[in-house]
């Protein structure tokens, strides 16, 4: 039993760790709580229903696929959309919640509500020490460490991670030393709409696409960034293995809507002690 | 007079491992006009929020007129007598300067949402607004622009309407941050006249936070200076401008500000 | 000019109001109780964003309201009027306690919080069958009786949503206008200011809070005696983010506000239920281009014409 809730808790860990990054990234650079990105993940996962059944790519070409797609809407949701609400976050808030709506519309219209198989690429599962791996979500789960971690060296050691983190940490200080925030926007939703797209292509072949599937997926994206300071990359990463392995933890001993209420309980009390996070900056 | 109106013990605040204020200690009696002095990143305006309750110290006690303060939350130290006023200048949106003067009263007044309830109650604040706001713009020279938008002001008097809003409450102390910052010569000579209109003909205690050394010097009976955090000198005018910590932490660092 | 057009503004509202009387008819009265329940909700929620604090949790209240008179009016057997006090009184009582820890809390992190806690509020119908019935909810609530005259029928039902919503809006205009609206206004645009004078800022946020809850909570009462069925899953944030857009197509900064977009968007899932497919792709694509192009929403024209 305690190797199971390990293999669950650290399964869930990095998937929940590539959803939250995407999210807590556009946040901490644009201060826009973007409501809509759990529909970045519906992107990836239909990007890769629609290149497996109507152009017959391989899961593997989808994959890299889904997150092209869905960093480029990224791009156009940030130049058309976003970009005027820097600064107001309500304003901000609002309007990523009708992108929301707008996009899963959109995808209800063209698919329908019902969910749509994706094949796997890998069935099957193995047992280490007692515990059962599913194939698919083990591949998912490395996936998403590798992006994670992908992400990390992109911000840390290039330039434009550089000027994003600037931006991220004081707006004005980085435009003392010549970074013009607003450009480093577009960069910051196309990063964190791929990641999203990531995210729902790994998600897709284990539970299909369906146009409810972001919904899940922002709310655990929601709790994580919250529990870890909206906007702090290292508090993400924390929390998305804090709530996974509350999750796991409790799902296993009672059922998984006690995990849900335990992990709204957790957020609640953590917001009301340290309103930022646990690694926020007040 | 045995006990102090103002009296802080082992005040300290720190922000994330720096000591922003760093176990301050004072005593003020009533009816005087303290300045409070140091260079940027002192802890000035931190104790004023420490004291004025926008801000909760880490350990500490404040004391106003007997009571423990410490903790209080900021409306509720305002009601007790202490006010503060701001920095910067701080207007409410399309409201006139009149508006701005009689609000004050009626946000004293209505403290709590209970305390607006009873029309015969509000009836009455808003008669004694009128005539104190009527008061206020004689006693602040702001009669000639008491009908305007106050955000429509220069700067300067929006300032002068800062104070004039702290004294219509009828406090027994102000803490004023700054109240020469950003003004001309002429407004900083008609603020710092009515400063000594207010300590002499109101009779409020004044802790004023000012880089105008010259002004503070003239205005004040007692000086307190601060430094990182921690009080670093504190006596009259005279005495302060020659201790040599003084001369090293403020002077030193600034020598043309003064 | 701008007490003109209140007027005008006021008269077409109320013939709006008084025309299902004109028109008659099943379906047109449901649409009106409907407009009224959801005009509730939407009111709650405007009178958070007066003071600046987006609240997702009124949904939630609007679900605790609604739980609260279903049980005691079914199974306790409280006359209607009473378990509508009840459900008035408890989400107000919950919300005045809760505002002490979680007012304090501001800007994006207060949405993030009440979102989470609408959530868990309708995860806790769904988890405790007793007494909230699970996933299959309530059935069987007794219809609506006020000292023994039944409010089953539909025109008199709508009567009394227009009583409520009429009281609503008289508790509202009473906060919003006059002194008390100074001070929400005050503490919603300059908070530091109006506290230096002594408004003791938590205590007139909570009872914003408290009074929205409360309003909320009608809304559920009614809605759960209108329909004798309720669910969990009819309190979610969605719901809470209806009554957003419901203020924001409106205007957020008017109460005219959440009334002009009661009556424009709540009929339209009714009246186009044969699209429900294109349904949710034309009202966010709608939301999206409004607040691009009308952020102050329909209210905000009749403001700038000042």
């Amino acid at each position: 039993m305690l190797q199971q809730f390990l293999v669950v808790a650290g399964l869930s860990s990095a998937t929940y760790m590539l959803t939250a990054l995407g999210f807590t990234l556009i946040f901490g650079i644009m201060r826009v709580v973007n409501f809509a990105h759990g529909e970045f993940l519906l992107i990836g996962a239909y990007t890769v229903f629609v290149a497996q059944y109507n152009l017959g790519l391989d899961y593997m070409i989808a994959l890299p696929l889904a997150a092209v797609v869905a960093g480029g809407f990224g791009i156009i949701a940030e130049r058309l959309v976003f970009r005027r609400f820097t600064g107001d976050e309500t304003g901000g808030m609002i309007v990523a919640l009708a992108l929301a709506i707008t996009i899963k519309g959109a995808v209800t219209i063209i698919w329908g509500v019902d969910s749509q198989p994706i094949d796997r690429p890998f069935s099957g599962s193995f047992q280490i020490a007692g515990a059962f791996i599913p194939k698919d979500q083990l591949f998912a789960a490395v996936m998403a460490l590798v992006l994670v971690a992908g992400t990390y060296w992109l911000l840390n050691h290039t330039r434009l991670g550089l000027a994003m983190r600037a931006v991220a940490q004081a707006p004005d200080v980085a435009r003392l030393q010549g970074i013009t925030p607003w450009k480093t926007y577009p960069a910051a939703f196309a990063i964190g709409c791929a990641l999203a797209g990531f995210a729902g292509a790994l998600a897709a072949p284990i539970y299909g696409a369906e146009p409810n599937m972001g919904e899940a997926a922002l709310m655990k994206a929601f709790i994580v960034v919250v529990l870890g300071g909206l906007g702090s990359i290292p508090g993400a990463l924390l929390a998305a293995v804090l709530l996974a392995t509350i999750e796991a933890g409790i799902s296993i001993l009672f059922n998984s809507s006690i995990a849900a209420l335990a992990s709204f309980l957790v957020v609640i009390v953590v917001l009301l002690v340290r309103p930022a996070g646990i690694l926020g900056r007040t | 007079m045995t006990h102090a109106q103002l009296e802080l013990k082992g005040v300290s605040r720190n922000f994330g491992g720096i000591k922003a204020v760093d176990n301050v200690s004072f005593a003020v009696d009533p009816g005087r006009i303290t300045g409070l002095v140091g260079p940027n990143g002192a802890g000035k305006t931190t104790l004023f929020n420490l004291i004025t309750g926008g801000m909760r110290a880490n350990s500490g006690t404040i004391h106003f007129n007997g009571r423990e303060i410490s903790g209080w939350a900021p409306g509720k130290v305002a009601q007790a007598g202490l006010v503060r006023s701001f920095q910067t200048a701080m207007t409410l949106p399309e409201l006139t300067v009149r508006e701005h003067l009689e609000q004050a009263v009626l946000f004293k007044t209505a403290g709590t949402p209970l305390s607006i309830l009873s029309a015969r109650k509000l009836r009455a604040a808003r008669d004694e607004a009128r005539t104190v706001a009527e008061d206020m713009l004689t006693f602040a020279g702001l009669a000639d622009s008491a009908d305007e938008v106050a955000a429509s002001l220069p700067y300067g008097l929006q300032k002068i309407l800062g104070v004039a809003m702290a004294i219509a409450t009828r406090p027994r102390m102000l803490l004023a941050d700054e109240p020469a910052a950003g003004l001309n010569g002429a407004e900083t000579a008609r603020m710092e006249t009515l400063f000594r209109a207010v300590h002499n003909e109101r009779g409020i205690a004044l802790i004023v936070i000012e880089h105008d050394l010259p002004m503070v010097m003239r205005l004040c009976d007692r000086i307190i200076a601060l430094s990182q955090g921690q009080l670093i000198a504190d006596g009259t005018p005279g005495a302060v401008r020659n201790d040599p910590t003084f001369i090293e932490a403020y002077l030193g660092s600034s020598a043309d500000a003064a | 000019m701008r007490n003109y057009a209140q007027i005008v503004l006021a008269l077409v509202i109320c013939a709006a109001a008084l025309s299902p009387f004109l028109i008659g008819g099943r379906f047109t009265y449901h649409i009106a109780i409907l407009i009224g329940i959801n005009l509730l909700l939407a009111l709650s929620l405007h009178l958070m964003l007066r003071i600046g604090q987006l609240s997702l949790v009124q949904a939630g209240f609007m679900g605790i309201g609604a739980y609260a008179s279903a049980l005691l009016t079914r199974d306790v057997g409280f006359p209607f009027l009473l378990g509508m006090l009840m459900a008035i009184a408890i989400p107000a009582a919950i919300a005045f306690v809760l505002g002490t820890v979680i007012l304090k809390v501001r800007g994006v992190h207060f949405a993030l919080l009440t979102f989470v806690m609408g959530e868990a509020i309708v995860l806790v119908f769904v988890e405790f069958v007793v007494p909230f019935g699970g996933n299959n909810g309530l059935m069987r609530i007794p219809a609506a009786s006020i000292f023994g005259l039944s409010l089953h029928d539909r025109p008199s039902f709508y009567v009394f949503v227009l009583v409520v919503v009429g009281a609503a809006l008289l508790v509202l205009r009473g906060m919003l206008h006059g002194q008390s609206g100074r001070i929400l206004d005050g503490l919603d645009k300059n908070e530091a200011l109006v506290q230096s004078f002594g408004i003791d800022a938590l205590g007139w946020r909570r009872f914003v809070f408290a009074v929205s809850a409360g309003i909320a909570g009608a809304s559920g009462c009614l809605y759960a005696h209108y329909l004798s069925y309720i669910s969990p899953e009819a309190f979610n944030v969605i719901t809470s983010i209806n009554a957003l857009v419901i203020n924001v197509v409106g205007g957020a900064s008017l109460i005219a506000g959440p009334i002009i977009g009661a009556v424009l968007l709540v009929p339209l899932p009714e009246l186009f239920r044969s699209a429900i497919t294109y349904q949710q792709f034309l009202y966010g694509i709608s939301l999206l281009l409004l607040m691009l192009f009308m952020p102050q929403g329909i209210a905000g024209l009749l403001r700038r014409k000042k």
